[in-house]
């Protein structure tokens, strides 16, 4: 009886193992935002997003986004977000190379840039906001 | 002993098909109104025409060489313009009011100078449908230039030139 539980407690700490190994294939952290000034028309605004991330080296973990009104343009492999104000006015930003969105040398991290480009003269000066989700696949 | 590990079973494979992970960040920009002289005007000339004669400045019948030039300023939805002011000598943000400046001899070696008055217009203002400023709103100023009807027969004949300079506040 003694070596039955003995040898059901082994299985057991296997496959616990096993468990946590899955489960630990990548580990997403907060995305980190870098400051961005206001938007003056005539230039571009950049804002720089982190990702951190810890993953197996064996996992090849991808990012896509999704937001409300937003669009995949594949032939610039750009993503198109917009940004709305409390009025209605609309302000568009995209995404830069989605495709090759990838991992930093250091696999420590996904980072992308958001850009409003200039020259979106129909806005009006006020706050714009959105909401943008970020999906890692591992 | 059978139930418990099938159990462990269910609670390690959703761990391993649950290869996504999803946040949301919240993206948040302020903008600044912003106002752009058209590009097409980036050197805006006055040429006075026909050439001065002081003889004729007091002449009200015959009327003194004049010249104006349009500036366009493209704003941002619903940032107008509040004010232009023009700058000479003197200043003005009234419309039609004259200010004066001085155009100086254009040749080596000279000094001689010719009063000029300028003053200007609020011209038209409509949105803008196309092009780069699509969206904008496109005012246009209308500034002027005239000879000031005392004659000034202390200048020497040649080519004068000065300047003048239009702000536009918003």
């Amino acid at each position: 009886m003694k070596l039955l539980w003995r040898s059901i407690g082994r299985r057991l700490w296997c496959l616990l193992l096993l468990g946590s190994a899955a489960q630990a294939a990548c580990v997403v952290g907060s995305p980190v935002l870098s400051p961005v000034s206001a938007y003056t028309y005539q230039t571009d605004a950049v804002q720089a997003v982190e990702v951190p991330l810890q993953c197996d080296l064996s996992d090849q973990p991808t990012l896509t986004f999704t937001s409300p009104g937003g669009t995949v343009d594949s032939a610039r492999q750009r993503y198109l977000g917009v940004l709305t104000a409390g009025n209605g006015d609309q302000l568009e930003y995209y995404i830069p190379d989605v495709s090759g969105t990838s991992l930093d040398p250091a696999r420590a991290s996904f980072r992308f840039q958001v850009i409003v480009p200039r020259n979106q003269w129909g806005a009006s000066s006020r706050s714009y906001s959105g909401p943008l989700t970020i999906t890692v696949t591992f | 002993m059978k139930t418990l590990l099938s159990a462990l079973f269910l609670l390690t494979l959703p761990a391993a098909l649950a290869a996504q992970s999803s946040t949301t960040i919240p993206l948040n920009i302020t903008t600044l109104s912003s106002c752009v002289f058209d590009q097409a005007n980036a050197s805006p000339t006055i040429d006075l025409s026909p050439a001065y004669q002081a003889g004729l400045a007091s002449n009200t019948s015959s009327p003194q060489g004049q010249g104006q030039v349009s500036v366009s300023v493209y704003c941002n939805k619903n940032t107008p313009v509040s004010q232009r002011t023009l700058i000479g000598e003197t200043s003005t943000s009234t419309p039609s009011a004259h200010v004066s400046t001085k155009l100086t001899q254009f040749s080596p070696g000279t000094t001689d100078q010719l009063n000029v008055d300028a003053w200007f217009t609020a011209g038209s203002s409509a949105p803008v449908p196309s092009g780069p400023y699509k969206g904008a709103t496109r005012s246009v100023t209308l500034v002027y230039a005239g000879w000031p009807t005392t004659p000034q027969f202390n200048a020497s004949s040649g080519f004068y030139t000065g300047s003048v300079s239009l702000v536009i506040s918003f």
